[in-house]
């Protein structure tokens, strides 16, 4: 059981990818509590209390972060059920993803994405995207309860 | 001549001797002779024609009875000269004013012999009006010629004062107007019908009926006033009997020698005519002979049995027969039997009237090889023939076969196009996503290497795993450029008239050049702007990035004309340039022709813009010195050729 408050919830299944951006946040101090899941079906399990995090009791993180190619269920999918369900409807979502192709963020929108990054190859740059994403989601935006 | 009849009767019931006898002493009518006539007027009048005939019901059969009793009345006057006991009928009317004339002297006032007989005669014509047609069989015809001569007849008697012939021995003669009314009857019963019979030959508008009119009346005029001639002369005593005689004869041979010569004159003129239409014929039917036998496709008669009757020459190259074999024979023979039901459907439906354009079925040649025939027939119910127009379709089977070939094979091949640009579409979409990622964790790791361990790591560390970035995202960045240019090959080229000027005039701005560019006027395009966007973007990109060494001195002209049917655009810059021995690797994609060290770039960038242009069905020249500069120049289609072009210059590419 664990009480305390996560911020975001990361949601990629890549580890090197999860790594760096763990790493940015933590280093930017942007938030210190993110927890990782590694594709939709965990996102959705902890998002909805279900299986391995049945009975977790700590609230619903104030932003997801979500990779659109995942095995099992993509981001559109996750992205799509947290939309359907009240009790997810309202958490902000930023899909992150390594290629702009315009079917992919036409449909993200569609379903009710609230942003849409693309990572850069370049790290620098990577670094500061999920920094300045990062820092507007948790500090500028406001949420709702 | 009703009325001729009414003023005698009136004449009589009013004594008024003129109107019964016109001459003093001459005889007058008698009354009922008068009233005679007056039922004959009538009954011709009755069945003067058909639409009388409509507008009285039963108008013949009054006319038939009137016509009777008239031919009664005459046959029994005939009957009591003969000697038969039998009432008087010409004494009941007007028995009273009968009188005096006996007592003046005249003997008794009866109907003449000759009257009777032409009342008779007349009576039966009327009645036989409608019998026969054709000239000479028309009873009607006969009997009142037949009573015009016996007026004939009278009326000469009077002109030449012949008392004996207008009298049969002692009875009084027929009266002169007695003799008028019968001819005047006699022609009326000539007019009454004259379509039929021998009125017809003097009928009508046509020469023939003039001429036949005018001759008739002529001759009995000059015939009988020759005839009155010598009478008269004989009788002044200028000659006697013989000299008389001959001299009539004399005459009478002159005139029927001008009659006969002037009638041959124009049967001559006629038979004329008769031969040159007969010559104008022969020459028409053999000009459609020639066209026929001219003629590649088959011409053709088919008669009512279904065979032909006549064939042109074009059937032996057709069908291997020739048109003296096909005569007579059963086309349906000819028929592929798979065809011959279809055909025989179509063929009735001409029969009925229906002309068909189009009809096709085969045909089976002399050697058994079957050949495709169109068709154009018709059928003349005058003739009873079908014409008909074969001709052969085997090309134009061939022709559209081909065509069809053509087209399925199109089909497959745009198939197989869309199927590619799918699998293009996938692959790209791929390679985005997919080869993206290890490069990010590649540049990643490196650089968080390179963060953590800064301390510990020399000079050369740090260096190495600085170029392991550097070639990460430069892996990237061609990643990046390639899948534009695969994108901008598949969009599809949208042509709308574009403002050049202004186009390149903001893509300077956008580049940072501001100060450095000079733009000309530029001629507007027909062309893609989202395309042509990007050709810009290069080429201004490229001029400034290679002009960039000189510093404030980088001068970009861009100018623009047009020659011909192409509209022309040059970019020339004055920097760095490039040796032109290796212009022909300037277009390639990743191809470069300066060191990634000296200016940076992927070699993507000139690839897209020839793309771009040879898309728009244009083409791009490169030229530059080293050292002194680069000038490219590419050109567009003005206006409409623009799309044709396109292919043209895509099959040849």
């Amino acid at each position: 059981m664990n009480y305390r408050q996560v911020e975001i919830l990361l949601v990629e299944d890549s580890r090197a990818d999860a790594e760096m951006t763990l790493r940015t946040l933590k280093k930017k101090g942007i938030a210190n509590d993110v927890e990782w899941v590694r594709d939709g079906v965990e996102a959705l399990e902890y998002l909805f209390c279900e299986g391995r995090y049945a009975g977790r009791g700590n609230g619903h993180p104030k932003m997801v972060l979500l990779d659109l190619k995942m095995p099992r269920m993509d981001g559109l999918q996750v992205l799509q059920r947290m939309r359907e369900d009240p009790r997810t409807r309202l958490i902000p979502v930023v899909m992150m993803t390594s290629s702009r192709e315009e079917g992919d963020l036409i449909a993200s929108y569609e379903r009710g994405v609230n942003s849409f990054v693309v990572k850069p190859v370049d790290f620098a740059e990577f670094a500061e995207t999920v920094a300045q994403v990062g820092m507007y989601w948790m500090i500028a935006n406001e949420a709702p309860d | 001549m009703a009325v001729a009849a009414g003023l005698v009767l009136l004449g009589w019931a009013a004594d008024i001797e003129p109107l019964k006898r016109i001459r003093p002493g001459w005889v007058a009518m008698n009354p009922t002779t008068a009233l005679l006539f007056l039922l004959a007027a009538a009954a011709l009048w009755l069945q003067a024609g058909p639409q009388r005939a409509a507008r009285f019901a039963g108008a013949s059969r009054a006319a038939q009875a009137l016509a009777g009793l008239v031919a009664v009345a005459g046959a029994v006057k005939l009957g009591e000269h003969l000697g038969l006991a039998v009432p008087a009928v010409d004494q009941w009317l007007f028995a009273l004013q009968l009188a005096p004339d006996a007592e003046r002297g005249f003997a008794r006032n009866e109907m003449a012999p000759n009257t009777a007989v032409a009342f008779v005669l007349v009576g039966m014509a009327l009645a036989l009006l409608d019998r026969g047609t054709a000239p000479g069989r028309r009873p009607a015809e006969w009997l009142a010629a037949g009573s015009a001569l016996i007026a004939l007849l009278a009326l000469l008697g009077y002109a030449y004062r012949i008392e004996a012939m207008y009298g049969v021995s002692r009875f009084i003669p027929m009266a002169m107007n007695t003799a008028a009314l019968f001819l005047l009857l006699a022609l009326g019963l000539f007019a009454a019908r004259p379509t039929m019979g021998v009125a017809a030959l003097f009928e009508g508008g046509r020469p023939s009926g003039r001429m036949a009119r005018w001759l008739l009346a002529g001759s009995v005029a000059i015939i009988a006033g020759i005839g009155w001639l010598r009478l008269e002369g004989e009788r002044a005593g200028l000659y006697g009997t013989e000299l008389g005689v001959t001299l009539h004869s004399v005459v009478l041979v002159a005139l029927l020698s001008l009659l006969v010569a002037s009638s041959a004159w124009v049967l001559r003129r006629a038979e004329h005519e008769r031969r040159r239409a007969e010559v104008e014929r022969e020459r028409a039917l053999a000009r459609n002979r020639q066209i026929m036998a001219n003629s590649l496709d088959v011409i053709c008669t088919i008669d009512g049995d279904g065979r032909f009757v006549d064939v042109s020459p074009a059937a032996r190259r057709l069908w291997g027969y020739a048109p003296e074999e096909l005569a007579g024979r059963e086309y349906m023979a000819l028929v592929h039997p798979d065809d011959r039901d279809a055909t025989a459907r179509v063929a009735s439906s001409i029969r009925a009237g229906e002309p068909t354009v189009d009809f096709s079925n085969r045909y089976l040649r002399s050697d058994g090889t079957p050949v495709v025939v169109d068709w154009s027939a018709a059928w003349s119910e005058p003739d009873q023939l079908m014409f008909c127009v074969a001709r052969d379709a085997t090309r134009r089977r061939q022709a559209e076969e081909a065509i069809h070939a053509l087209n399925a094979e199109l089909h497959a091949q745009a198939a197989e196009l869309r199927q590619s640009n799918r699998e293009l579409e996938s692959f790209s979409y791929t390679v985005s996503h997919d080869l993206r990622a290890p490069l990010r964790h590649i540049d990643g790791y490196a650089r968080m290497l390179q963060e953590d361990a800064a301390d510990t790591l020399d000079g050369d560390c740090r260096r190495y795993l600085d170029e392991i970035g550097i070639a990460a995202r430069r892996m990237g960045a061609l990643i990046d450029d390639l899948l534009a240019y695969s994108r901008l090959g598949r969009k599809p080229l949208e042509r709308v008239p574009l403002d050049m000027r202004r186009l390149v005039e903001r893509v300077v701005e956008e580049c940072g050049g501001a100060g450095k560019v000079e733009v000309g006027p530029l001629p507007e395009a027909q062309a893609d702007p989202v395309l042509l966007r990007q050709v810009w973007v290069n080429l201004v990109s490229n001029a400034l990035k290679y002009s960039a060494p000189r510093g404030d001195d980088a001068r970009v002209e861009i100018d623009g004309w047009r020659e011909g049917d192409r509209l022309e655009y040059r970019i020339r810059d004055n920097g760095v340039g490039f040796d032109m021995r290796f212009a022909d690797k300037l277009f390639g994609v990743f191809q470069r022709l300066h060191s990634q060290e000296d200016f940076e770039g992927t070699g993507v960038g000139l690839a897209i813009v020839q793309q771009i242009v040879a898309r728009h069905g244009g083409g791009i020249r490169a030229d530059a010195t080293p050292g002194a500069g680069a000038a490219f120049t590419f050109d567009l289609p003005a206006g409409a050729h623009a799309g044709q072009s396109a292919l043209a210059r895509e099959d040849a590419a």
